[in-house]
C-alpha cells in the first residue's frame, strides 16, 4: 500500500474537525504502520471502500472524546456515552470518508464508501485480508482521534495478479 | 416559513440540520433511510426535502426518484459526504434542484433551502 493514499483522509479528517466541530487546531502524530487485527481504542467507526482503491478505513476514538464532539455542536455534553455520541463519531468517520473519496477523485482515483459500522470495546478482530494498517493519531482540544488506513490501489492489484500471460 | 423534511441515517446529523433549519424559522420532519423519507414525502407532503444519499434501505438516489415519480414537482436537496461528479450529476438528473457537500458551512445549506424554496 502506498504511504501516500492517507493524505485525503488526513486533510479530509482536518476540514471535517474544523466545519463540522469547529476545531480549528488539530496535531498530527507519527505515521506508523500496524498489521495488528485487534481495535485498541473504545469506540471504532469503519468504513468500507471499493473501486479503483478498495479496503478499509478505520476511525477511533474514546468515549469521553465523542461526547466532547456532541457538546462542540449542541453546546450540551451527554453525561454518558449515549445513541448521540455514537452517531456523532460515525458521522465524523462517513463524512471523513467521503470527502477523502472526492479527493481521490481529484487525483484521478474514483471510489465509493459504504456506511458506517460502529464496534464498541477494544478488541475486536478486524481482518483487512492482508493488507496493513497505516496509522496517523490525531491530536485536537476535543480529545485524540485515531485514523487507520488500510487499502488497495490498482498497483496493488497488479502486483498481486502478477504479469499478464500470453 | 417551510415544512421541511431531513433525511439521513445518522441522528447526529439530522440533529444538527434539524437545529439549524428550525433557528432559521422551518419546521422539521424526519427520516432516517429513504424508504422512510418517501413514505414521509406521500403522508406529510413538505415543501422541501433535504437528502442524504448514503443510507440503509433505501439509498438518497432511489429515493429522489420515486419521490419524483409521485410527485414531479417535489423540492430536493441533495447533502451528502459523496461529492463525485457522478454522483452529483446522477442526483441532479433525477430532479435534485441543489447538492450540497459534507462537511458543510450553515450558510450552503440554509442559501440552497432558501433556492430551492424560491425566496
Amino acid at each position: 500500500m502506498r504511504a501516500d493514499y492517507i493524505r485525503p483522509f488526513v486533510a479530509a479528517a482536518v476540514d471535517v474537525l474544523k466545519l463540522d466541530f469547529g476545531v480549528d487546531r488539530v496535531e498530527r502524530g507519527a505515521l506508523r504502520v500496524e498489521t495488528s487485527y485487534y481495535t485498541t481504542q473504545e469506540i471504532t467507526a469503519i468504513i468500507g471502500l471499493t473501486g479503483e482503491i478498495e479496503g478499509t478505513a478505520i476511525y477511533g476514538t474514546s468515549r469521553a472524546t465523542a461526547r466532547r464532539m456532541v457538546e462542540a455542536v449542541t453546546g450540551t455534553l451527554p453525561p454518558v456515552f449515549d445513541e448521540m455520541a455514537e452517531s456523532a463519531f460515525a458521522e465524523f468517520g462517513n463524512v471523513v470518508s467521503g470527502r477523502a473519496s472526492t479527493l481521490f477523485e481529484q487525483q484521478g482515483v474514483r471510489c465509493t464508501i459504504s456506511p458506517p459500522t460502529i464496534v464498541i470495546g477494544r478488541g475486536a478482530i478486524i481482518s483487512n485480508v492482508g493488507i496493513r494498517r497505516l496509522i496517523v493519531p490525531l491530536h485536537t482540544p476535543l480529545g485524540d482521534l485515531q485514523l487507520a488506513v488500510a487499502v488497495r490501489g490498482p498497483e496493488d492489484r497488479e502486483h498481486i495478479q502478477g504479469p499478464p500471460v500470453t | 416559513m417551510a415544512r421541511i423534511l431531513v433525511a439521513d441515517d445518522a441522528a447526529f446529523m439530522r440533529l444538527r440540520l434539524a437545529t439549524l433549519l428550525t433557528e432559521a424559522g422551518h419546521t422539521v420532519l424526519e427520516a432516517s433511510n429513504g424508504q422512510e423519507a418517501v413514505e414521509q414525502y406521500k403522508r406529510e407532503r413538505p415543501d422541501l426535502v433535504l437528502m442524504d444519499i448514503t443510507m440503509p434501505v433505501m439509498d438518497g438516489l432511489a429515493a429522489i426518484e420515486a419521490i419524483r415519480a409521485f410527485d414531479p414537482n417535489a423540492r430536493i436537496v441533495v447533502c451528502s459526504s459523496l461529492g463525485q461528479q457522478a454522483i452529483v450529476l446522477r442526483a441532479i438528473q433525477s430532479g435534485a434542484r441543489d447538492f450540497v457537500v459534507k462537511p458543510f458551512q450553515p450558510e450552503r445549506v440554509l442559501g440552497a433551502v432558501a433556492r430551492a424554496l424560491g425566496n
